[in-house]
């Protein structure tokens, strides 16, 4: 019985929020889940590249658009390096040299969408990482399942 | 000089065709959320295109509802 309760009490895994914050997918592969950690790495790195290839740097200006970087910041030191590109290489620019460099209309919001769904997401992965401290990962989860354990 | 440096200029040749845009955006967060809800890794890929999917087709299905609500709604209820 007190096994069983020691069993239902929940773990948070404060450091595992925080690697997850440092680079998305880090705070599941500090608790063993390597297949979902990468999964959740790929996933948030092939958004934010994305977002940086559609938008530019500028589709990360905590300046600009402040609501959005909330958003954003969930990624971690990724998306304040991107910020801090931005603001040290073309923030300082003349309007005329700016012109190329910010992006416009539907692929300035398009690439802050981006980015904001990376963050957002990874903000949910790192919820689960608070609480998945004993989960198993996908690949385990599908050996038990091939040998008929689960 | 290249016309266009990528990761550093925005992609503007991209202006007219953006909302095809949805669908590597709709992969991406599938990848996330399955990755954190699928218990098992054979049907993991099978589950991130199903919702991608779903995604996709329920973000169009509420642009087509809108558009025609501000075409056909709007123009009918502001009639004298």
């Amino acid at each position: 019985m007190a096994m069983q309760d020691t069993e239902h009490k929940t773990n948070f895994d404060i450091v595992g929020v925080f690697l997850g914050w440092i680079l998305p997918g880090l705070g599941h592969l500090s608790q063993g889940q390597k297949r979902r950690g990468y999964l959740i790495m790929f996933g948030a790195l092939f958004l934010i590249c994305c977002g940086v290839l559609v938008g530019g740097i500028d589709a990360v200006d905590h300046r600009n658009d402040g609501l959005w970087f909330i958003a954003q910041v969930w990624c971690g030191p990724i998306v304040i390096a991107i910020d801090l590109l931005n603001q040290s290489l073309i923030a300082p620019l003349p309007i005329s040299e700016r012109a190329t460099l910010v992006g416009l209309s539907h692929v300035n919001e398009i690439g802050t969408l981006f980015i904001a769904m990376a963050g957002l997401m990874n903000f949910v992965a790192m919820l689960d990482a608070l609480q998945s401290k004993g989960k198993n990962d996908l690949e385990r989860r599908s050996v038990e399942l091939s040998r008929g354990t689960k | 000089m290249l016309a266009w440096i990528p990761f550093l200029q925005p992609m503007n040749a991209l202006q007219s065709t953006w909302y095809l845009l949805l669908i590597p955006m709709a992969f991406g967060i599938a990848v996330i959320y399955r990755a954190l809800r699928e218990e098992s890794y054979t049907t993991y890929w099978r589950s991130v295109v199903v919702l991608s999917g779903q995604i996709v087709f329920g973000i169009a299905a509420i642009a087509v509802v809108l558009g025609m609500f501000v075409q056909f709604a709007i123009p009918l209820l502001s009639q004298p």
